[in-house]
């Protein structure tokens, strides 16, 4: 059974139908129902797509945007051919036949390039979810918990890992912190009231940074991930929460921000500190007045994502943007707080602790225009910079931790004791 | 001059020692005359700064709440650089925090890399003095590691029952003084330093605002 739709209605109908199936078993849509959807001509369905966007509420959006993922998956996996561009295909590959010279140089242009950067291959990750901007119309508009956990779950292919069963895995693995840990939970602080010890959300929590640190070779327990946790606990079970960081640290390559000397935390602070001098100068001339430096702040918000003045809503929002936008979001969510405070005048109060909503934070970020070929580009000149300070702390005889230390992490991943050699001369 | 002016002296004080010790409710005690339970554990640092009197003078000092956690050591050589004295403190009930002082005094010299090693003020703290139940740390043993290591200063205290954490302070504010007086060379050397990293990043601004390389064609 085939259907052409060519009116925008029946198309909207057939729509709000997938809609309701993606929220009772998303994920799982029926193969049957997408052969429907083979012949639709193009035209229409991005007209009524557009047309979908312009609906106030997002509870259909969401629909919309899995629905456009799924169909594109379902189309990946049976190797549906398009006719007319295989013809396309086919001249070019006879061009290049015809000019073999071409192929060579463009190998050899190849090997001038320069390596790639951390935040190219970041880049890379995230154009592969561009269709995910699809689910917010605006950036800046809430999203509902609901709409959120199919997100994040969609985002994290929460399906795929948990078949793997990695969490299991990692919670029986030894863990040399759990004193730390456990010191640290019995800290921290969920919705204004403290963890109470052998709780339910407790054990979770316990579970879950143990897990955390082991998700990824070199990565060991860094106090602030207790703050990620309890914070995705607030809406994750512990494996899917698992799920989240996992895919943060994997997809997002933020897994070098809890490694061993930071050489993420330590490139963040410097980009930060670059943009802050571009798009803030009366708050850099602020730090150089007080003869502060950046790493005050960029532990305390890059390493916890946000989570630690126990404003949850602003650690999901954040990573909600983080998802669509990629890496920059990072950056945008700290100069729409550094500006909001000095427009405040209490730039001192780095804890924001009840002075910023999260609605505030993040509709600020918009202000600020930060594009990812401007962090790469920042993030080469600040290797050449790191050399040049290196050298010249050699010569008064210091040791200066590298900041893309690729080599210095090959030779510790895996060993956890490596951190105590920085302290014992 | 602007020492002259305000006839303020400028001290900054580094609090070091193992994570859960108390240096946090030990600082915010002396800082805001409260204790709260429970704090946040510190990532990275923080600091506060308290106006006191002391031998007559106006003392402004930024007190520098350090990460407990081993790992933060590699971010502490910012923090500890430009120190006028350090406390190490250490939790009387656990005596593992106590066995660590070595490595936290070596940390510091290292990090810091304050000029004079050997004469550096330190003041060891035993905080938590209100958990008496038989098995603290023993005022000798704390003692002896203090005689053993130059001759620092050691003081017990607790944050909870505020006993002694005031005296503690002012012993390390005045030992930095101490300190100033003869090393007054220091502060210049230390504005120096700042300014080499303010002219560093200039540079990079200066690219950035440089056109972007149109991509070659393949």
């Amino acid at each position: 059974m085939k259907h052409r739709i060519n009116d925008s209605k029946t198309l909207f109908k057939v729509f709000s139908k997938f809609t309701e199936q993606t929220r009772s078993h998303f994920g799982n849509l029926d193969k049957e129902e997408f052969k429907t959807f083979r012949k639709i001509p193009e035209s229409p369905m991005r007209r009524s797509l557009s047309a979908m966007r312009e609906k106030p509420t997002d509870s259909s959006n969401v629909g919309i945007c899995f629905i456009n993922q799924n169909f594109y998956n379902f189309k990946k996996e049976n190797n549906e051919r398009k006719p007319r561009k295989l013809s396309l295909k086919v001249k070019k590959r006879g061009r290049s036949m015809n000019k073999p010279l071409k192929k060579r140089r463009y190998k050899i242009v190849n090997l001038t390039k320069e390596p790639k950067t951390q935040l190219d291959t970041l880049e890379d990750k995230n154009k592969s979810k561009r269709g995910l901007e699809l689910l917010l119309p605006k950036k800046n508009e809430k999203i509902s918990t609901d709409d959120r956990k199919k997100l994040w779950s969609y985002i994290c292919k929460f399906d795929k890992k948990m078949k793997t069963g990695e969490f299991e895995k990692n919670l029986r693995k030894p863990c040399n912190q759990l004193k730390v840990i456990y010191g640290d939970l019995e800290r921290t602080v969920v919705n204004g009231s403290d963890l109470v010890p052998k709780s339910k959300k407790f054990k979770d929590a316990v579970k879950l940074v143990k897990a955390m640190c082991r998700s990824k070779q070199g990565i060991s327990y860094v106090q602030g991930m207790n703050h990620i946790a309890v914070a995705l606990l607030e809406i994750f079970t512990p494996e899917e929460s698992y799920c989240v960081f996992k895919s943060l640290v994997d997809d997002y390559k933020l897994h070098k921000m809890y490694t061993d000397n930071f050489p993420l935390l330590k490139l963040f602070s410097y980009l930060l500190e670059t943009l802050i001098e571009k798009h803030l100068p009366k708050v850099s001339q602020w730090f150089k007045n007080n003869s502060l430096g950046l790493d005050i702040l960029c532990p305390k918000w890059f390493l916890t994502i946000y989570s630690r003045d126990d404003n949850i809503e602003l650690f999901l929002r954040t990573v909600d943007l983080l998802f669509i936008t990629g890496t920059k979001a990072l950056f945008q969510v700290a100069l729409s707080i550094l500006d909001l405070l000095e427009r405040k005048g209490h730039l001192e109060n780095f804890n924001f602790d009840a002075s910023l909503s999260a609605q505030e934070i993040i509709s600020n970020t918009k202000n600020f225009k930060v594009s990812n070929k401007l962090l790469k580009s920042l993030e080469k000149n600040s290797s050449a910079l790191m050399k040049k300070t290196e050298k010249s702390k050699e010569m008064k005889n210091f040791k200066m931790l590298p900041l893309k230390s690729e080599n210095f992490l090959e030779q510790n991943s895996g060993d956890e004791s490596c951190h105590f050699d920085d302290i014992t001369i | 001059m602007e020492k002259k002016k305000n006839k303020k002296v400028f001290l900054k004080v580094v609090i070091i020692g193992d994570s859960g010790v108390g240096k946090t409710s030990l600082i915010h005690r002396y800082t805001s005359t409260r204790f709260l339970q429970d704090f946040k554990p510190t990532i990275g640092a923080e600091f506060s700064n308290k106006e006191v009197v002391i031998n007559g003078k106006t003392v402004v000092a930024q007190i520098w709440d350090t990460a407990g956690q081993e790992r933060y050591q590699s971010l502490g050589i910012s923090f500890y650089r430009g120190a006028d004295c350090c406390g190490i403190v250490f939790d009387r009930s656990d005596h593992s925090s106590f066995e660590n002082l070595d490595t936290w005094k070596n940390a510091f010299l290292k990090h810091g890399a304050p000029k004079e090693e050997g004469t550096f003020p330190f003041l060891v703290i035993g905080n938590k003095s209100d958990l008496d139940d038989g098995s603290l740390v023993k005022e000798r043993d704390a003692q002896q590691w203090c005689a053993d290591n130059g001759n620092l200063e050691y003081i017990e205290t607790s944050a909870k029952d505020n006993t002694s954490v005031e005296e503690a302070f002012t012993k390390l504010i005045e030992k930095g003084m101490e300190r100033e007086k003869v090393n007054l060379v220091e502060l210049p050397d230390r504005m120096s330093q700042k300014n080499k990293t303010v002219n560093l990043q200039r540079d990079v601004a200066k690219d950035v605002n440089r056109k972007p390389q149109k991509k070659k064609c393949c």
